[in-house]
């Protein structure tokens, strides 16, 4: 089971990012504005909804939030994506996981993934975010960044109830 | 809005985010910015983590034995905690201790009406220097922490040790925390070679009992030879029947009985999950209830013995849903009783010459189901045969290895003399094959042992 969790996640990474190679930043390039908030630019809330469907997730509909969830074996993959003018505001990531079962390299990977979205073309950067995904997710303690035009918060990941919310300041 | 933050712009940078930055900065052209930089700090505000900075303190004023540190991010309202803290403090500094730790893998978190948080379950790894396990697995406990913020400062309003009440009671699982050290207030001796003796108020005369535990701690080593075991021996005497009952939980197990002259209970290592790894020990702690003991006018150095021996092999004994055989842990714990003790020898043979007589006796060894039942002395000494014969025909040391090959084995249905993979442990041990001493054995067993 644990190899099939690492396998979807891998997928997932390869599913929507098409890296340009990302030198310098211009107003635009980290969010834009989406009626009162600021959001990930270029990036539809359907076309993540729509990937995660093609993996497998089991996505729904609720006012402004699209959630989309998977089990796997002793886990279970759960994003609310928060939408406003079809983009992405917020993104609540949980990751549950039974008692016994590790934190697997493959739900790290799924964290990552949605950790690098506002900066998915800057592989510099996503790299860097990755490695700091890891860094937390080792420490075991509760964070928050800062991190351009988002505020991420990783909480619990020494549970097995971890999170991870990222939202656009406003 | 919208404004890209750069290194230094939006508050203090930790090292951690230096050092994850360092790489990254680029020179910005004209009407460019630089790449964003990571700003990343500990997030110190949540329940979780002011409770983990308190367990720190607490863990290092019990390793500094400061009382008043110890105390201090406690609720003074709360007279009890207060005082049974205290309590638990003065028991546990007169152990000794090669790992306490808090295990958070598991804690969950809930709100409560009043305002207050609930943390549970909060599991401490409490290895002392008589504990050893598997892959350097140790015992642990856990417990409901209910905290609050009183007059602005963060206080540590409750601490429930994790009985089987207090976890159905408030809803969470883990290592249970029902060692006498939460309860009672203890007299703790220590003796040579690790060794700790622990009494609550009911046994003024612990000393008494230095000498024979020694005696008989050497007495089980040498059986047990350099076999796999622990560290130490952890032992608490009590002449109460409601610490009896309570201490370990004991008085909610399966097989409890008031009048049991002593128990034995082997401690599950826990994982960094908080999860017990079951399938070996990490530890051992004895209970001897020198009020049964007293009122049977039975001997406290044959429960002692009886209980050591448990205690010494328990390191080498299968743990969890397949364990050991309890005709084997108990019937070579029996057969212990009787080495040099021709009285006691003679009390075993009787108690099976009656069961045979009364037609108890089915060709076989006592399987698990009502191990513990109406004929539970009988089936302690018809496990204790086997191993009775053993010594007749190899030896001591050849019962002890039989002991130690049947607890590392499953066997449920009493057959393990009928197992096929008998005949090649008999033909290591006796040089006989696994039917000529099962044959032998009945023929024991029948002329009453």
């Amino acid at each position: 089971m644990i190899v099939v969790a690492v396998a979807v996640a891998v997928l997932l990474v390869s599913g929507i990012s098409a890296y340009a190679v990302t030198t310098n930043y211009r107003k635009g390039d980290t969010s834009q504005s989406c009626d009162t908030y600021q959001c990930i630019p270029r990036l539809k809330a359907e076309t993540v909804v729509k990937a995660l469907e093609e993996r497998g997730h089991t996505c729904s509909t609720d006012y402004n939030h699209q959630t989309c969830k998977l089990r796997i074996g002793a886990f279970y993959f759960e994003a609310t994506l928060q939408v406003a003018a079809g983009l992405i505001t917020r993104i609540n990531l949980r990751v549950y996981r039974e008692q016994s079962a590790p934190l697997t390299p493959g739900s790290v990977a799924y964290i990552k993934w949605f950790a690098v979205l506002p900066y998915r073309d800057d592989p510099v950067l996503t790299g860097q975010i990755e490695e700091w995904v890891d860094q937390q997710i080792e420490a075991t303690e509760d964070t928050k960044a800062t991190i351009g035009d988002y505020e991420y918060v990783l909480a619990n990941p020494e549970t097995y109830n971890v999170t991870v919310e990222i939202k656009g300041k406003y | 809005m919208g404004e890209i933050d750069v290194a230094g712009s939006g508050g203090r940078l930790s090292r951690r985010s230096l050092l994850l930055a360092g790489g990254g900065l680029l020179l910005a052209g004209c009407g460019e910015r630089e790449r964003p930089t990571i700003e990343s700090s500990t997030d110190d505000s949540s329940a979780k983590s002011k409770l983990r900075a308190v367990l720190e303190r607490r863990t290092k004023a019990l390793a500094d034995g400061d009382e008043k540190a110890y105390l201090a991010d406690l609720d003074p309202s709360n007279k009890d905690l207060i005082a049974r803290e205290r309590m638990a403090f003065a028991n546990l500094r007169q152990f000794e201790f090669d790992e306490l730790k808090y295990v958070y893998a598991r804690m969950g978190e809930r709100t409560q009406n009043d305002g207050s948080t609930l943390l549970q379950p909060v599991i401490r790894i409490t290895k002392l220097s008589a504990d050893a396990g598997p892959g350097d697995l140790a015992p642990g406990e856990s417990f409901s922490y209910r905290v609050a913020d009183k007059g602005g400062r963060f206080v540590v309003t409750d601490i429930v040790p994790a009985t089987r009440a207090a976890m159905d009671k408030l809803g969470f699982t883990g290592p249970e925390a029902t060692a006498p050290w939460h309860t009672d207030k203890l007299h703790v001796v220590k003796t040579s070679g690790n060794v700790w003796l622990a009494a609550d108020d009911s046994v003024r005369d612990l000393n008494k009992f230095v000498d024979a535990t020694g005696q008989e701690i050497d007495f089980v080593t040498k059986l047990w030879g350099d076999r796999p075991t622990f560290p130490g021996h952890v032992l608490f005497f009590t002449r109460d029947a409601a610490n009896f009952k309570q201490w370990f939980d004991f008085g909610t197990a399966d097989n409890f009985n008031p009048d049991v002259l002593g128990v034995q209970m082997a401690q599950y290592g826990v994982k960094k999950d908080g999860q017990y790894y079951e399938n070996r020990f990490a530890g051992s702690r004895i209970v001897v209830n020198l009020g049964s003991i007293e009122s049977a006018d039975s001997s406290p150095r044959d429960t002692i013995r009886h209980e050591l021996v448990h205690a010494i092999s328990s390191r080498a004994r299968l743990g969890g849903a397949l364990q050991a055989p309890t005709w084997a842990v108990e019937g070579f714990a029996r057969y212990s009783e009787t080495i040099g003790k021709p009285g006691r020898a003679s009390a075993v043979r009787a108690v099976v010459s009656n069961g045979v007589r009364g037609g108890k006796f089915r060709n076989k060894l006592p399987a698990e189901d009502d191990f513990y039942g109406r004929d539970v002395g009988y089936n302690y000494c018809l496990g204790a045969t086997v191993f009775q014969l053993a010594e007749r025909i190899e030896g001591r040391e050849a019962a002890t290895e039989l002991y130690a090959t049947a607890i590392d084995t499953i066997d449920a249905g009493g057959e393990f003399l009928n197992f096929p993979r008998f005949d090649s442990i008999a033909q290591r041990i006796f040089g006989m094959s696994g039917p000529a001493f099962r044959d032998r054995w009945l023929r024991f067993v029948r002329n009453g042992g």
